[in-house]
């Protein structure tokens, strides 16, 4: 039998056969019904005016932008950067603006050990609980720590700082591991105006073999100022009332990268001073 | 199916569901004996589908699926009676299908052998069969249906119809060997 025969006669077979109910049963059936209580839903009213206002397609669209917020939310989250891999640099005890003292020597990636002496540019006491990344108060509040520096040379890389959520920048210079093995200390002063000169190292600096600043005046003009080198050793980034420095040290032995946020004039003098110190202890170490 | 009519039986309107036990009816017999290939049972299936019906209707979602809905009852129903008879058979013994008739005209001898393989298949391979050419539904009609998937729709009728191809050819078959006998 080919294969139409025996479609056409499978079809008539299984079409073939009663049409209609004996309404005697629908009766019986009806008859029942009469003493069987309806199942109820739990939620049935509520769904019923769902139903009957045809939201379900709406709220279908609704639920899935709220899952797919959460999911962004939780991934963004995710994305936060976590601890460097390198080595966690020792504890240091807390540096506090307005406090001259110098920092312990902070050990981190960098083989040589490096000795911090952070300006006294502070005016008074600061809680060190507001010096938390992320509620900096002096600092732009909209602006998050999460700095995007972009050497100004074309052949120098983009370094991009991302900060740890928790990772502090003030109070435990010791304790902040950023990502890419940045050591990073932060000071700040309110109410003071980015920089706007020019500035190099003394000629006379250990620095000046192999770095060389400049703010870069593009930069400036959108309320950061970027300081390159000709090497791309050193970059610094100024925004709103305060600045942001990173610096690549040269030493021959490693790269290490210093992040220091000031706001005034004598802040950034008083950094170069104090880098002056910096390099001094790696060329004594 | 008028949709309001349905929401009216939903909230509990037995005059309502009258209504749609009367429209609907004979279509879910009509189902249920074609799978079934037995008028009482057909009927027990039905009486019981409409009950059901009722009963769970405050369950279904969407009004404007009440058919399909009501399709897959009777066709739940019919599993249930197949089991009932098929258990009834064991303990009374009954008589083995009839021996096929000595009628010359194919047709009828092979719309018998259709007859009996069609009884020895499982209820859920009839279904499939009687949604697709009495219904006239598609894969995916039955699928949405029966609440399976496409692919085990296509495997029950595939094997249905081997099944039922085979039944024609053997007796084919064995009616060649008599006569040559």
């Amino acid at each position: 039998m080919n294969e139409p025969t025996f479609e056409r006669l499978l079809e008539a077979f299984v079409d073939d056969g009663l049409l209609s109910v004996d309404p005697r049963v629908v009766e019986r059936a009806l008859a029942e019904v009469h003493t069987t209580p309806q199942r109820r839903r739990s939620v049935a009213p509520l769904r019923r005016v769902i139903m009957q206002l045809r939201l379900v397609p709406v709220l279908t669209i609704l639920a899935t932008l709220l899952a797919l917020t959460l999911v962004g939310g939780v991934a963004l989250t995710n994305l936060e950067p976590g601890p460097t891999t390198g080595p966690t640099p020792s504890p240091s005890q807390s540096y506090f603006p307005g406090n001259s003292e110098p920092t312990p020597f902070v050990s981190t990636k960098f083989r040589v050990p490096i000795r911090l002496e952070l300006p006294n540019y502070g005016e008074g006491p600061i809680d060190p609980q507001d010096v938390m990344l992320g509620k900096v108060p002096w600092v732009i509040d909209d602006q998050p720590w999460l700095l995007s520096i972009t050497a100004p040379e074309p052949d120098t890389d983009r370094l991009t700082i991302m900060r740890r959520a928790d990772a502090r920048l003030i109070g435990d210079a010791g304790e902040i591991p950023w990502p890419g093995d940045i050591a990073a200390w932060l000071t700040t002063q309110q109410g003071v105006s980015p920089m706007t000169a020019n500035q190099g190292l003394p000629s006379d600096s250990p620095l000046q073999s192999g770095v060389m600043f400049g703010l870069d005046p593009t930069a400036r003009s959108v309320g950061r100022t970027i300081i390159g080198t000709a090497e791309g050793d050193a970059l610094a980034l100024s925004g709103g009332p305060s600045t942001i420095l990173v610096m690549e040290l040269s030493d021959g032995l490693s790269e290490p990268l210093i992040v220091v946020i000031s706001g005034a004039q004598s802040a950034w003098d008083s950094w170069l001073g104090s880098m002056n110190e910096i390099v001094a202890s790696i060329e004594g170490a | 199916m008028d949709s309001n009519l349905v929401l009216q039986a939903q909230n509990g309107d037995e005059h309502a569901f009258a209504e749609l036990a009367y429209a609907m009816g004979s279509r879910l017999f009509a189902v249920a004996h074609r799978i079934l290939r037995d008028v009482d049972l057909a009927e027990e299936a039905t009486q019981q589908t409409i009950v059901d019906i009722w009963r769970e209707l405050p369950t279904l979602r969407q009004a404007e699926r009440f058919e399909s809905w009501a399709f897959r009852m009777i066709v739940n129903a019919c599993y249930r009676e197949t089991r009932r008879a098929r258990r009834l058979k064991a303990r009374v013994h009954l008589l083995a299908d009839r021996e096929p008739e000595r009628d010359p005209a194919r047709r009828v001898a092979d719309r018998d052998e259709l007859e009996r393989a069609f009884r020895r298949l499982p209820a859920e391979q009839r279904a499939v069969l009687v949604l697709q050419y009495h219904l006239g539904l598609s894969m995916d009609g039955i699928a949405d249906h029966l609440r399976i998937s496409p692919g085990t729709v296509r495997s029950r009728i595939h094997h249905a119809k081997r099944a039922l191809r085979a039944a024609i050819e053997a007796d084919a078959r064995s009616v060649g060997q008599r006569q040559r006998a």
